[in-house]
């Protein structure tokens, strides 16, 4: 992880462009997601139906920003699904891109009940976690700090803010996905 | 899933969130999503939960000022004792004031409506071991078998003490000594240029300014592992190759043995500190050292015999506190067709088998 830093950096349109798809497929992603986190057979069905679609293109590794086109894979293969599952509560239409994600979830109970849950377990999670990594965490998501903000706040290097971001995401998300095998 | 794929996972989407990636990551990227769909599956889950966190704690219950103060003075091992104390001229305040953060911070947790049961009573159960004595006369600090600890010196500087380990803190107005007496410790220094950070492990000399760094005394010699910054090592057997001894960068690691300082090899320090989250992570690491690092956690110990078996390598991840690991690991040695083990009531001896 360590060999690519200094490459060169995308235009700025290249930029939003990230930005926006990753917005854009965000909503549709979670909404999936949100009910199945613990599900792991539908998360790992999606999962593979994306693979496979990967697979076929051609050159991938080439495609100038390949988390945008994972994320737009992952919300077609959604939107498939959605079709074919007329029981599925996931809706999708181009009105998604519209929506601002708040207000998704707010005209939405059902999504509501299952982001109150989520972040429930968030917060059960994120306790856990040593004083810094909750620190660094809790200072960049909720309140919107940057890098450098938190690295002048705790005192701790610009690297060292983003592994403990890294540690905190991946922490939180194995406790909240397989809460007793953390425990030992 | 595999911790390895939801941190690499963790690790791509913090880089794709907080910055802009070249084209080498991103090539990098696009090929680690294509070697599994498990890969996938991670990654899209890391993206729900950054997302989700936005919302996270809306109403601002938590306030994030003693949190702060309290990562500032933050220890790798959190639940664990941590005692306050060691050299020259201690303002009592100064030694308080962490303490006391920490105190309102599990306050706060403890009143907060959005605490869970169990949340709660596993803070009141470690309540109980974050207070402890604070005795400013104690310049020696020794851990016992799995036993370890984080100790804040008087210029803000910590030291995470791995099990079975000694060290011994003297500061005076031009110097910062820590000897390491045995065992293994991590080291984050503060920064003070006027009063250099001197580790030393046996006839060796680690001076440091402002940095983190691992030191690990194995039979095979002291083992300096950099994390952050430069470490400057001089030897006293053999005269060094220069005056200001010889620098290790921070991603490097030289072992010690006789005087003699091994290349710096670049590695994965987040395997070395493995010890402070309680894993025991070995990469092609000779079996004594295995041994010596397995001791400090069980009371019954692990005996190399032999120098046969310095290059007998082992490579994998052990719990540290898990009390099967010793028994799993004699299995695995038992099944070596080239090692002997012998079980005794209160140590476990392996050497090389010799050739028929």
């Amino acid at each position: 992880m360590e060999s690519y830093k200094g490459a060169e950096l995308l235009s700025k349109s290249q930029k939003n462009f990230v930005a926006e798809v990753a917005a854009k497929h965000a909503v549709r992603l979670r909404r999936f997601l949100a009910a199945r986190l613990r599900n792991t057979a539908d998360t790992a069905d999606l999962a593979q139906e994306v693979f496979l679609r990967l697979l076929r293109v051609e050159r991938f590794e080439r495609i100038r920003s390949p988390e945008a086109y994972l994320l737009t894979i992952a919300s077609h293969v959604i939107h498939q699904h959605s079709l074919t599952n007329v029981n599925a509560p996931v809706t999708s239409d181009a009105f998604d891109a519209l929506l601002d994600e708040h207000l998704a979830t707010d005209s939405d109970p059902v999504a509501q009940v299952h982001l109150e849950r989520r972040l429930e377990a968030l917060d059960h999670a994120l306790a856990r976690l040593p004083p810094r990594t909750r620190a660094v965490f809790v200072l960049q998501r909720r309140d919107g700090c940057t890098l450098d903000e938190i690295s002048a706040q705790l005192g701790i290097s610009r690297g060292a803010v983003k592994k403990h971001l890294a540690r905190a995401i991946a922490q939180c998300s194995s406790q909240i996905q397989e809460p007793r095998q953390e425990q030992r | 899933m595999n911790p390895q794929i939801r941190e690499t996972a963790a690790e791509w989407l913090v880089e794709f969130r907080t910055a802009t990636p070249g084209v080498v990551a991103r090539r990098q990227f696009a090929s680690w999503l294509c070697a599994s769909p498990e890969h996938i599956a991670a990654y899209l889950n890391m993206l729900v939960l950054w997302e989700d966190a936005r919302g996270y704690d809306e109403k601002r219950r938590l306030d994030i000022d003693p949190l702060i103060a309290l990562a500032r003075t933050d220890h790798v091992i959190t639940d664990l004792q941590v005692v306050y104390g060691a050299a020259d001229a201690l303002a009592p305040e100064r030694l308080a004031s962490p303490a006391v953060v920490t105190q309102k911070t599990i306050l706060r947790r403890l009143l907060g409506p959005r605490t869970g049961i169990a949340v709660l009573l596993s803070l009141a159960i470690n309540c109980g071991l974050w207070w402890i004595a604070i005795d400013s006369r104690n310049d020696g600090f020794t851990t016992q078998i799995a036993e370890q600890r984080s100790v804040v010196l008087s210029d803000g500087s910590h030291v995470d003490l791995d099990a079975l380990s000694n060290v011994r803190v003297k500061f005076t107005s031009h110097e910062r000594a820590v000897e390491l007496v045995s065992g293994q410790a991590l080291f984050h220094v503060t920064k003070d240029p006027k009063r250099p950070f001197v580790v030393r492990a046996g006839g060796t000399r680690f001076r440091a300014v402002g940095t983190q760094f691992d030191v690990n005394r194995t039979p095979l010699g002291t083992v300096l592992t950099v994390l952050e910054g430069r470490v400057a090592v001089l030897t006293a057997a053999g005269a060094p190759r220069s005056f200001f001894g010889t620098m290790v960068e921070a991603g490097q690691q030289v072992t010690v043995l006789h005087g003699t300082i091994t290349p710096p090899q670049t590695i994965d320090t987040a395997a070395v500190s493995g010890w402070t989250r309680k894993l025991l992570i070995f990469a092609s690491t000779p079996l004594p050292v295995v041994a010596e690092e397995l001791n400090r956690f069980n009371f019954r110990h692990l005996i190399v015999a032999g120098p046969e078996l310095d290059h007998f390598e082992v490579t994998g991840t052990f719990q540290a506190l898990d009390p099967e690991t010793l028994t799993n690991f004699v299995l695995f040695l038992r099944r070596q067709p080239g090692l002997a083990v012998l079980e005794q009531q209160d140590q476990i001896t392996v050497q090389a088998r010799p050739a028929p």
